[in-house]
């Protein structure tokens, strides 16, 4: 069994356009190995806004 | 508050034992200024790990590796100081990161008990019907790639929606030769815009 293993701590600004690093790796398949990043894209799920808000000023 | 570390990890075993083959090699635990590729050559590649060894467990499962800070458990929001904290943001522009719209999502549950308890004293319509639209906001997306340092791509999960809060087990794909590869952690809601993960 292979485990991606941490831990990693970060905090991410949500909806971010692109990839952001999370945590440098080590790769390995036992016949090459070398570094690597773990990257990681993350968003706050979309709220419906209620009526009262839908025009205004929520973002 | 922001918790950054970086931690390497390979966790490789071929085969199970069976009953008369040798025990598999257990990697063994190095801290990053200590690690050096050239070391591990032909031999099973360490965990390595930028927090003190001791700070994130002695063992490579899961349980013992996922210690460490955690925003929801460092303190908690009391009651009494959230009229206090509803007056101040009243006065606020509804949508700006303030540090008392922050502090009340920060500590969702809490300003969540409170609300169901006491309602939203000091909070006009607009600023109640927007703190309650944000505090159930309780779900993320989240992708995750592997890329080595040639730029390929190694390995790749995408989780359309999972609850904030809850720990998840991911997998994934893509991975070839380098076989099944997975992931265990949470995200948390640390703010407005901000959101605090642990994998």
């Amino acid at each position: 069994m292979h485990f991606v293993a941490g831990p990693w701590f970060a905090v991410f600004e949500t909806g971010v356009d692109g990839w952001r690093d999370y945590g440098r790796v080590w790769l390995s398949d036992g016949q090459e190995s070398g570094p690597g990043t773990l990257q990681v894209r993350i968003k706050l799920e979309d709220q419906d806004w209620p009526k009262e808000l839908a025009q205004g000023s929520a973002p | 508050m922001i918790w950054f570390v970086l931690a390497c990890a390979s966790n490789r075993v071929d085969s199970v034992p069976g009953p008369h083959s040798a025990p598999q090699p257990v990697p063994q635990m190095v801290h990053i200024d200590d690690f050096d590729p050239a070391d591990w050559v032909g031999k099973t590649p360490p965990i390595v790990v930028s927090t003190p060894i001791q700070d994130v467990g002695s063992g490579i499962n899961c349980a013992s590796s996922c210690t460490g800070p955690d925003p929801t458990n460092q303190d908690v929001l009391e009651a009494e100081l959230i009229p206090g904290i509803f007056e101040e943001w009243n006065s606020q522009e509804i949508g700006d990161p303030t540090i008392e719209l922050e502090t009340l999502l920060f500590y969702n549950h809490d300003t969540q008990a409170f609300i169901a308890e006491k309602g939203t004293p000091g909070l006009d319509e607009k600023h109640a019907a927007y703190l309650k639209a944000e505090l159930a906001r309780d779900s993320v997306s989240m992708e995750m790639r592997l890329v080595d340092d040639a730029g390929q791509v190694t390995g790749f999960l995408s989780v359309p929606s999972f609850p904030l809060w809850e720990k998840q087990h991911l997998t994934f794909t893509g991975t070839g030769t380098l076989g099944h590869l997975e992931t265990g952690g949470k995200a948390k809601r640390v703010g407005l815009a901000h959101l605090w993960t642990r994998w």
